[in-house]
């Protein structure tokens, strides 16, 4: 053997040991909340769904109840927020490309994009929170509506811009005013991009933990209504994980497996979707 | 609806975006005068984090966890730049075309996954290993909740992101500099150097916006770093970064008379510092794309 194809070999061991552990790490990472969740969910039963979390150190989990509620109405009203705001911005974006005010939006969307989540919480803290005196389910949601927006943006400005401009030039000769052109032809051609940017604004939503630590409140026992605290599944999962009672981080687990698959098949679905869009 | 109609209804969005941009930065920044004009500078001098009921006792320093961020950052970002290269060329050179999916798929998968659970994997995972490790180290009572553990956590949830950033110029390196490398009769790791070598500053800016996203990331980091206040010199103790000061303390913040005024000051640090980051990242990646693709 030459010291050519011993530097090669080493090479290429160190990059095949390096990738297994990497691979162990991500498979792991994925599996754990699966296999150790849903054994919970199992043991527990459909209790798991129904009920709130039991008293520390007892016997049984109890469930996730008000926090899939919490979860899910969060998640509604963020994206019901930030969809409207992302899509036009997009739009406007995409159809008035140069212009000075759709520069800004551009580098304002990116630098959203890049804020610390948490300071986004904190930011809704002292605006909203502070003014209404009270952490509530709206203010998590609008937290999480900011984390989400610029997804949104950059999701219908992508869509639009892959539409070749010819289909734009036979609107236009059809005598189809502008707006007419954008909401009626274009937008529907690409319905499944911008299918795919609302779903992925719900992953992110549905997955972001920093922003909703100081604004949502900790309401894991009883549903307050939308300007009440409330909590979603992330803030559950990392209040019960930290505590030392076995049965609450049996209760963390089992909503991991929740927020995991919810995770992966929402994902799943983003890249298949992705994947096929060709014009 | 004329043209200039709907330009007008859409600057309405966009003027809302804008405006909470700004909004943003103003809040952030009068909320961090108060403790400003009480302590001043010496905000950056001091190494306790001490919120107290008399206002006169009450003592805040950055630094600390600020150089704890940027330590957790780096450590992250150096596997992660490891793992992500390695990937690359495994993915590129290595791995039949047809077994590829898998690992993309994968890769995928884990980087949208939420970040509370890379925090419960590392707390079961990361932790533990590295308290065997620390304790064969000749540490005494260590957790394994250290700078290490939150370091080999973050590295993992960035390693998705560089894979996608690098492979993807990797793979638009022109066919012809691929065949004029073959030809030179290179092997398959000779031709990786080769063109990793190539898209250095592609490399160098995904490090980078791996950093911007290390730095503020906040529920795996609380999760495993340990939250203790101190100057991170060991990697092996616990330490704070600024986003676990802030989840740590935020809660009671209101209680003291500039505790909640000095977090706020903390994310400003912390905001600027990671939107410069990612700034250079971004200014690099259009960079290099540009004299890839120029060279044709």
């Amino acid at each position: 053997m030459n010291l050519r194809s011993i530097k090669n070999n080493i090479v290429s061991s160190s990059i095949v040991l390096s990738v297994v552990l990497i691979m162990l790490g991500i498979f792991s990472l994925i599996t754990a909340p699966l296999i150790l969740g849903f054994k919970v969910i199992i043991e527990t039963g459909f209790e798991f769904f129904t009920t709130a979390p039991a008293a520390p150190g007892e016997e049984s989990p109890g469930g996730i109840y008000y926090t899939l509620i919490g979860s899910v109405l969060a998640i509604l009203l963020a994206v019901a927020i930030a969809f409207p705001i992302g899509f036009l911005t997009g739009v406007y974006i995409s159809e008035y490309p140069g212009s000075k005010l759709s520069t800004l939006a551009e580098s304002a969307s990116h630098f959203l994009s890049e804020v610390p989540s948490i300071i986004l919480g904190i930011f809704i803290y002292a605006t909203f929170v502070l003014a209404t005196k009270r952490t509530s389910l709206a203010a998590g949601a609008l937290s999480l509506s900011l984390a989400i927006l610029p997804y949104i943006v950059v999701q219908v400005r992508e869509s639009l811009r892959v539409i070749p401009f010819t289909y734009r030039e036979a609107a236009y000769s059809l005598g189809l005013p502008r707006w007419k052109t954008i909401f009626f032809v274009l937008i529907p051609m690409n319905m499944r991009g911008i299918l795919v940017g609302l779903l992925s604004a719900f992953l992110r939503a549905f997955s972001e933990t920093a922003p909703v630590l100081f604004t949502a409140g900790a309401a894991f026992y009883g549903f307050y209504g939308l300007d009440g605290p409330s909590s979603t599944l992330p803030l559950l999962v990392w209040n019960f994980a930290k505590t030392p009672y076995e049965n609450w981080q049996k209760l963390a687990w089992g909503a991991s497996s929740i927020l995991a698959l919810v995770s992966i098949s929402l994902s799943l679905i983003i890249r298949k979707a992705t994947k096929e869009v060709r014009f | 609806m004329g043209r200039d109609t709907l330009k007008i209804a859409l600057s309405v969005p966009v003027a809302l975006l804008l405006s909470v941009n700004v909004l943003l930065v103003l809040v952030l920044a009068k909320e961090s005068l108060p403790v400003l004009s009480y302590h001043g500078l010496r905000i950056f001098t001091e190494f306790r984090w001490n919120p107290a009921e008399d206002s006169e006792k009450e003592v805040y320093g950055v630094i600390p966890p600020l150089v704890g961020s940027l330590y957790v950052a780096v450590l992250a970002i150096m596997f992660a730049a490891f793992f992500s290269i390695s990937l690359t060329v495994f993915i590129q050179e290595i791995l039949p075309r047809r077994a590829r999916f898998i690992i993309e798929e994968l890769i995928n998968i884990a980087s949208t996954f939420p970040t509370v659970l890379y925090g419960l994997w590392g707390l079961t995972v990361v932790v533990p290993l590295v308290r065997e490790l620390a304790i064969k180290l000749g540490y005494v009572n260590v957790t394994g909740g250290s700078v290490i553990a939150a370091g080999l956590v973050l590295s993992l949830m960035i390693t998705p992101y560089s894979t996608v950033i690098i492979k993807s110029v990797y793979a638009s390196v022109p066919l012809s500099y691929i065949e004029a490398i073959a030809s030179l009769g290179a092997t398959k790791i000779e031709r990786a150097i080769t063109v990793l070598r190539m898209i250095s500053p592609a490399i160098v800016s995904s490090i980078l916006l791996g950093f911007g996203r290390a730095v503020g990331e906040t529920t795996a980091v609380t999760l495993v770093i340990g939250n203790a206040y101190r100057l991170p010199l060991d990697p092996f103790l616990p330490a704070s970064t600024i986003t676990s000061l802030i989840a740590n303390h935020f809660g009671m913040a209101t209680y003291y008379k500039n505790g909640y005024s000095a977090l706020m000051f903390a994310a400003l640090v912390l905001l600027i510092t990671s939107s410069f980051f990612s700034y250079a990242g971004l200014k690099l990646v259009n960079r290099s794309v540009k004299t890839i693709r120029g060279e044709q």
